[in-house]
C-alpha cells in the first residue's frame, strides 16, 4: 500500500473514530497527568490538554522547558490559551474538545501520526515531526487542525506584554482615565 | 511620524454620569421579562446605529437590542487578545465550514464600526449597476445615492486622510508610483485623530465616529433604549408578521442564561449583519419561498503578501488605512476573472504570529523582524460572476450560524494573480524580502526568483491565509424575487413588518470596504420609512 493510501485509510479511521466519540469520550480512559501541579480551574482546558499543549509549545515557539520556559511562563500561557478558546464559539470549541480528545487519547492519537509516547515525555524534536506532518498532510482534516492547534499558541504567545520585546513591538500608549 | 507614548483625560461618553448611561441595560440585570417599543432594532452596528438616531429624531420609540457586550473608551486598553475576546464575534475566531477563511466581526455594542480600520467608500458605480441589471433594485443608482452618501460623510466626518500616510502605507504608495500604477489617499471616518494605529481594538480618544460614540449615544438621548448582552433567539412570526422578539440574556462569559426577555414593536428592523441576520431567520422558520436565506453570503476573500524592509516601517503604529489602489479591481468590468483592491493591515505582534502560518524558528525569526515588516492585502470582489457564488449560511445542532464558503479554482485563480501583483509592488517600494502568506510560502529575494518559484505553491483549503473583515449578503435586495429577499426599501418580501437594514442586503459585495455603502443605503431606508411612519 502506498503512503497516500495508508494515509487516507487512517484518516478514515480517525474521522469515524472522532464522529463516534464525539465529545463524550470518558475521562475515565484518558490517563492521570503527570503534573499535578497543572491542575485548576480552567474553563475548557483538562489536565491531560495542558500536557499536550506544553510539548506542543516548545516546537510552535522555539522555547527550552529547561531555559526560559518556566513552569511560571508554563502556566500563563496555558491561562491565556483557555481564555482564548473560552471567547470561541460553542461550535469551535466543540471541534477543539474533538481535536484535543483524539490526539490526548492512547488509543486514537496513533492514527493521527502522534507520537506514541505520553506528550510528558514527548521531546521538542518529536512535536515538531508530528506538527510537520500535519501541515504536510494531502488531508485539510489535519491541515486545519495544525493551522489551529498552532494559532492558539502563537496567538496567546504574541498577546502577552511579557513577550512585546520579542517582536521589537513597544507596545501601546499608556491609558489615564479621567476621575469619575 | 510621531509616537503617542500616553493617553490622558480622554471622557467615555457612556461613563456613569452620563445621562444615556440610564437609558441602557444590561439583559442579565433586567428584573422585568417583557418590553415594547414603536421600533425594534436587532443589532446596532452600522445599520442598525443609524437607523436608530433616526427613527428616535423622528419621535418614535426605539428598543435597540444587542448581542455583544457594552464596552467603551475605558475598556479600550489597546491589548490585542482582550479586544479580540470583548468586541470580536467568536472571540475573533470565527471561521468558515472548513476552516478556508478566517472572519474578523465585530460583536459588541456599535459592531463592527467600533473595530473597523476606518476605511469609508462610497459604493461603486459598477457594483450599483450590476445590482439594478442583474437583481432589479430600484433607487439605488449612483446620482440617487450620491445625496445619502455626503449626508452621512457628513454625520460622520468622513473625508480623504490628511496626514502623513505611516510607513506601512507609504510602501504601497511607493510601490505603485514606481509601477506607475494609480494609487489613492483613503477616506476615513475620524475627528480628531491621534493616529495611534489600534482602531481594530476599540478607539481610546472617541476620534473613531463608529456607532458607539455618534449615532447611538444620539438616540439614546431622544429617548431610545438600549438592551445589550442578549441574544435574540427567535422572531415569533405569526400570519405574515412578526409578533414578538425572543431573546435570552447572556453572562460574562457570553454564555446563554435561562433569563428570557419578550420584546414587542409594531416595526421589526434586522440589522443583525450578514452570518447572524440568516441565522436568525433560518431558526425563526421565516418563510422563504425560494429556499434563499443564507445563500450567496460574500466575504471579500483577502490575501496577503508580507515584505521585509532594510528601514524601519512599525506596522502596529499609525493610521492603519490610508493608502489603495483599485487598479487591478476593474480590470475586465463587473464580472470575469476574479480581481482585487490593494490596502494594507496593521500588524501587532497577536494577529501577526497568525498571519505568518507556521511554528518553530522560522516564525521566531520572522516575529522578530516585526519592527521591520510590511504587509499587502488584496481584498477580492466575490459574487459577480457566476463562477462565484460565495457561502451558504445554515445552522449548527445549537442553533449558531455555519459559514459554508467552498474554495473553488476561480477563486485561487484570483488569489494567484494577486500575490504576484503585491509582490510587484513590494520588490518596486524596495523590499528586501518578499513572501506570500501562505503556509509553504518562503522568503523571496528578488521579483525574478519569486516569479519563476512561486508557481510550484499549492492551494488548497488551509494552505493560503485567506481572511474576511466584511461579512456582505445572505438577504439579498431587489424586486427580483427568484433571487432577492428584500424589496428596493429592504423591506423583507413575506413580511408585513420586517425591514432589513444592514450588509446583508447587498446581492453581491462591494468591491471595496463596505461601512460607508451600508451607512448611506440604510440613511436612505430608514428615512424614507419614517416619512411614511409620519404619513400614517
Amino acid at each position: 500500500m502506498n503512503t497516500s493510501r495508508r494515509e487516507f485509510f487512517k484518516i478514515s479511521i480517525l474521522g469515524s473514530a472522532v464522529l463516534l466519540l464525539g465529545s463524550s469520550l470518558s475521562t475515565k480512559i484518558l490517563a492521570k497527568p503527570d503534573h499535578a501541579s497543572l491542575e485548576q480551574n480552567y474553563s475548557f482546558m483538562r489536565p491531560l490538554d495542558i500536557e499536550f499543549i506544553l510539548a506542543l509549545a516548545p516546537a510552535i515557539l522555539s522555547v527550552n522547558k529547561s531555559g526560559a520556559f518556566t513552569e511560571k511562563v508554563q502556566l500563563q500561557l496555558i491561562s491565556t490559551i483557555d481564555r482564548q478558546i473560552a471567547s470561541l464559539g460553542e461550535d469551535s470549541q466543540k471541534k477543539l474538545r474533538q481535536l484535543f480528545e483524539l490526539l490526548t487519547s492512547s488509543s486514537l492519537r496513533y492514527l493521527a501520526g502522534a507520537p506514541t509516547s505520553q506528550w510528558s515525555t514527548t521531546s521538542a524534536e518529536q512535536a515538531d515531526s508530528f506538527l510537520m506532518g500535519w501541515k504536510t498532510s494531502m488531508f485539510s482534516l489535519k491541515r486545519t487542525g495544525y493551522a489551529a492547534l498552532v494559532k492558539l499558541v502563537t496567538m496567546s504567545w504574541y498577546c502577552q506584554s511579557e513577550n512585546y520585546q520579542q517582536s521589537g513591538y513597544p507596545g501601546p500608549p499608556k491609558i489615564y482615565l479621567p476621575q469619575e | 511620524m510621531q509616537i503617542v507614548s500616553e493617553i490622558r483625560g480622554i471622557n467615555d461618553p457612556f461613563s456613569n454620569k452620563q445621562r444615556i448611561t440610564q437609558k441602557t441595560f444590561d439583559a442579565n440585570q433586567l428584573s422585568i421579562d417583557s418590553l415594547s417599543a414603536d421600533v425594534i432594532i436587532i443589532g446596532t452596528g452600522a445599520g442598525g446605529g443609524t437607523s436608530a438616531e433616526i427613527f428616535a429624531q423622528a419621535g418614535l420609540k426605539v428598543l435597540m437590542i444587542e448581542e455583544g457586550p457594552l464596552k467603551s473608551t475605558r475598556d479600550f486598553n489597546l491589548n490585542e487578545g482582550q479586544a479580540y475576546a470583548d468586541l470580536y464575534q467568536e472571540g475573533a475566531g470565527r471561521v468558515t465550514k472548513d476552516g478556508g477563511i478566517g472572519i474578523l466581526q465585530g460583536r459588541c455594542v456599535g459592531g463592527t464600526t467600533v473595530v473597523n480600520w476606518t476605511s469609508s467608500f462610497r459604493t461603486p458605480n459598477a457594483t450599483l449597476e450590476y445590482w439594478q441589471k442583474t437583481f432589479q433594485v430600484k433607487g439605488c443608482s449612483a446620482a440617487e445615492m450620491t445625496p445619502w452618501f455626503e449626508k452621512m460623510e457628513k454625520r460622520l466626518n468622513i473625508s480623504p486622510w490628511l496626514g502623513q500616510p505611516n510607513e506601512n502605507n507609504t510602501v504601497l504608495k511607493q510601490g505603485c508610483d514606481k509601477l506607475n500604477i494609480p494609487w489613492k489617499v483613503i477616506p476615513r471616518n475620524v475627528k480628531g485623530c491621534w493616529n495611534l494605529g489600534y482602531c481594530g481594538m476599540g478607539c481610546p480618544t472617541n476620534a473613531k465616529q463608529s456607532m458607539l460614540v455618534t449615532t447611538i449615544p444620539d438616540a439614546l438621548e431622544h429617548g431610545a433604549t438600549l438592551l445589550y448582552s442578549a441574544r435574540v433567539e427567535r422572531l415569533v412570526i405569526e400570519d405574515k408578521k412578526v409578533t414578538g422578539v425572543e431573546c435570552f440574556a447572556l453572562d460574562k462569559n457570553n454564555k446563554k442564561t435561562a433569563n428570557k426577555i419578550i420584546a414587542k414593536a409594531p416595526y421589526i428592523i434586522l440589522a443583525a449583519g450578514g452570518i447572524n441576520g440568516p441565522a436568525l431567520m433560518l431558526r425563526s422558520k421565516a418563510p422563504d419561498p425560494q429556499n434563499l436565506i443564507g445563500k450567496r453570503t460574500f466575504l471579500h476573500p483577502t490575501v496577503f503578501s508580507f515584505a521585509q524592509f532594510e528601514h524601519e516601517i512599525s506596522p502596529f503604529f499609525g493610521a492603519p488605512q490610508s493608502i489603495y489602489s483599485d487598479h487591478f479591481q476593474w480590470v475586465n468590468g463587473a464580472k470575469g476573472p476574479l480581481s482585487y483592491k490593494l490596502e494594507v493591515p496593521p500588524l501587532h505582534p497577536g494577529i501577526t504570529s497568525i498571519m505568518l502560518m507556521g511554528h518553530g524558528n522560522g516564525l521566531i525569526e520572522d516575529m522578530s523582524k516585526l519592527n521591520n515588516t510590511h504587509a499587502m492585502l488584496a481584498l477580492l470582489r466575490d459574487g459577480f460572476d457566476t463562477e462565484s457564488e460565495g457561502a451558504s449560511i445554515t445552522l449548527s445542532d445549537d442553533g449558531s450560524p455555519i459559514v459554508d464558503y467552498p474554495l473553488n479554482e476561480y477563486l485561487f485563480d484570483g488569489i494567484k494573480r494577486a500575490y504576484l501583483s503585491m509582490a510587484e509592488v513590494q520588490f518596486a517600494a524596495g523590499a528586501k524580502r518578499v513572501r506570500p502568506a501562505h503556509q509553504h510560502g518562503q522568503w523571496f529575494e528578488s521579483l525574478s526568483a519569486f516569479k519563476s518559484n512561486f508557481s510550484q505553491l499549492e492551494h488548497q483549503v488551509s494552505s493560503n491565509l485567506i481572511g474576511s473583515a466584511h461579512v456582505m449578503g445572505g438577504l439579498a435586495m431587489g424586486e427580483n424575487k427568484n433571487n432577492c429577499l428584500v424589496d428596493s426599501d429592504c423591506k423583507y418580501h413575506y413580511l408585513d413588518n420586517l425591514w432589513v437594514f444592514d450588509g446583508s442586503v447587498f446581492p453581491t459585495s462591494i468591491g471595496t470596504n463596505p461601512q460607508l455603502s451600508i451607512y448611506a443605503l440604510i440613511c436612505k431606508q430608514a428615512t424614507k420609512l419614517v416619512t411614511a411612519l409620519n404619513e400614517k
